[in-house]
């Protein structure tokens, strides 16, 4: 006979039925996430002008030696 | 024309290449002594005593035959087009050892690798593969791969990374860079094809407004280009822009079993050396490493203040002050020296002051998440509230991507996980590279061990909404994001300690 294992599936529910699992949309849970979100956004754009100058600047360096 | 074979222990290799450079080579007595003395000898003066010899020749090498067709027959001079071959063996060889079926097993067991020579006198030293274990220093971790060679018709295989010195022609140190890079990839992976010199010049062709042969060298530009058409998702990093943080990120995509190619200058200092060398790894890592590591403050303002706010300090295995392992094709295979010295074994003056400039890093093309965005990400995640780590916590966190593919081998197989976490991991869907960051302490990284994990989507770089998030863990909670509500869940779990993963590099 066929055996269907999900073992993620029942992790998730055994531990939600045992309480020990909990949503975090909280207003706190969720003025951390749009924090971390924000912070995220701010690094990413710092990151891409930093990879984009890194492009430009390695184009006029010449390997030789 | 027949191939000829010469056997010999480590103390006749100085007499007997010589002689042969001298007569296959078609030069005098002293340019072959010379020879030897200023190229060949200091790669054996690094063997360990009990190497031995099998040499072979005439040798048709593919690398140096693609040179010498697109290249040196061009010239009106007579260059030769047959090579030698040397393989290296741990202990004692005899020529009818390779003709004994129940011997050549134990011949396989005791092959480290092999060396080209080629005859483009002085720059000989062509394609060659060689075991870290051939080296009477060989307690580094690195990048290696598995490549098939021959002796005396009998095929053998050697793990290690490849090497060649540049022709200073057809190829230079930029052009030696990519194919090493491409023979790596090649050997490990079926998507990607060894590049000869001329698939490299070809390749380059449009990026070129001038001759290209005989090579005056490559702008790191170009390099890049020639990286993404061999089917990498090309990554470079300027130390100029990325300031303090940019040895950091070296060691980040070193931990993660890639190679890179570093350029290495002087220019900055009034020199004149613009170079390229290969990062492959790094020394094991001590007690003593971790002892001496200390705190450093983060660039970022908001990790800072974070760090600072919640009064726990992070240490980064990325920060530790150690040699890494060196391909240059200027010196023998696996160089070690600190990032800050690069070419410490230089000694001639011109080299000195030499820093790493800028790294380029051969991605997969769809990691679209780079070390340095997913660094913070990992270390964000881990100072915001969601874990309660008490005030005075120091942690030591390391960072490194692998593919889930490998990383879930690994968990498979490990049995100090606690058994629903790792389940649970095992059972989540993917996708084929994921950044992981270890968290652990002083003390039980030095029993490489670790108390939480946070494994993050490398595909994913829009890094808002949990997005990226594949699961976060440290001591007794686990998080992860909801696939239909694309909430945060958090659960309650005891982890434990669990073994660190030490697939990338083969130890730690």
């Amino acid at each position: 006979m066929a055996t269907k294992i999900n073992r993620r599936e029942e992790i998730i529910a055994r531990l939600f039925a045992e309480g020990k699992a909990e949503i975090m949309d909280s207003p706190e849970a969720i003025a951390t996430r749009e924090s971390i979100d924000e912070y995220m956004e701010s690094v990413k754009r710092e990151y891409q002008q930093k990879a984009h100058a890194s492009q430009i600047e390695a184009s006029r360096f010449v390997v030789t030696a | 024309m027949s191939i000829t074979t010469i056997i010999c222990a480590l103390p006749e290799i100085r007499h007997q290449l010589i002689q042969l450079i001298r007569d296959e080579f078609s030069v005098s007595q002293q340019i072959a002594e010379k020879v030897y003395d200023r190229r060949l000898g200091q790669h054996f003066q690094r063997f360990q005593p009990d190497i031995h010899f099998v040499i072979e020749y005439p040798y048709v090498d593919r690398v140096y035959r693609d040179s010498y067709y697109s290249y040196f027959s061009t010239k009106m001079g007579a260059y030769k087009k047959d090579c030698i071959k040397l393989s290296f063996f741990c202990g004692e060889v005899r020529a009818d050892q390779f003709r004994d079926e129940s011997q050549i097993l134990d011949l396989r067991n005791r092959y480290l690798g092999f060396m080209i020579l080629r005859p483009t006198i002085p720059n000989v030293i062509g394609r060659s593969v060689i075991s870290p274990s051939a080296l009477l220093k060989h307690d580094f971790l690195c990048v290696m791969s598995k490549f098939q060679s021959t002796v005396c018709s009998v095929k053998f295989e050697v793990t290690g990374f490849p090497h060649s010195s540049q022709d200073a022609e057809t190829i230079t140190c930029a052009e030696t860079s990519i194919w090493a890079i491409m023979e790596y990839f090649a050997s490990k992976y079926p998507e990607y094809k060894p590049a000869l010199p001329s698939v490299i010049i070809n390749a380059l062709k449009s990026r070129s407004n001038f001759r290209q042969i005989p090579s005056e060298g490559l702008n790191v530009d170009q390099m890049g280009y020639a990286l993404r058409e061999f089917g990498f998702g090309t990554k470079i990093y300027s130390k100029d822009e990325f300031g303090d943080g940019f040895k950091n990120l070296i060691s980040t995509y070193v931990e993660s079993g890639l190679p890179l190619i570093a350029t290495v200058s002087n220019t900055h200092n009034g020199g004149e050396v613009g170079h390229a060398v290969l990062l492959v790894g790094h020394n094991n890592t001590t007690d003593v490493n971790i002892d001496k590591l200390q705190v450093r403050s983060e660039q970022d303002v908001k990790l800072n203040a974070l760090l600072k706010s919640r009064n726990i300090q992070i240490i980064d295995n990325d920060d530790i002050e150690r040699d890494f392992v060196i391909v240059d094709d200027n010196r023998p295979v696996y160089q070690l020296a600190p990032l800050d010295q690069p070419v410490q074994h230089y000694q001639n003056p011109v080299w000195a002051n030499c820093e790493i400039v800028h790294f380029l890093v051969p991605l997969y093309p769809k990691i679209y998440l780079d070390a340095s965005l997913a660094k913070k990400y990992i270390k964000t995640l881990l100072l915001e509230n969601q874990f309660n780590i008490p005030m005075g916590t120091e942690i030591f966190i390391r960072i490194f991507l692998t593919s889930s593919r490998s990383y879930k081998d690994y968990l498979s197989q490990d049995r100090s996980f606690h058994p629903d976490f790792r389940d649970f991991i095992l059972d989540a869907p993917m996708s084929k590279f994921v950044w992981v960051g270890e968290i652990s302490s002083r003390k039980l990284i030095k029993q490489k061990k670790a108390k939480g994990v946070i494994i993050i989507d490398a595909t994913e770089p829009n890094l808002t909404k949990y997005d990226a998030l594949i699961v976060s863990a440290y001591e007794d909670y686990f998080f992860y994001c909801d696939d239909v509500s694309n909430e945060l869940i958090k659960n309650s779990l005891p982890l434990g300690e669990f073994n660190i993963y030490t697939n990338n590099l083969k130890g730690f």
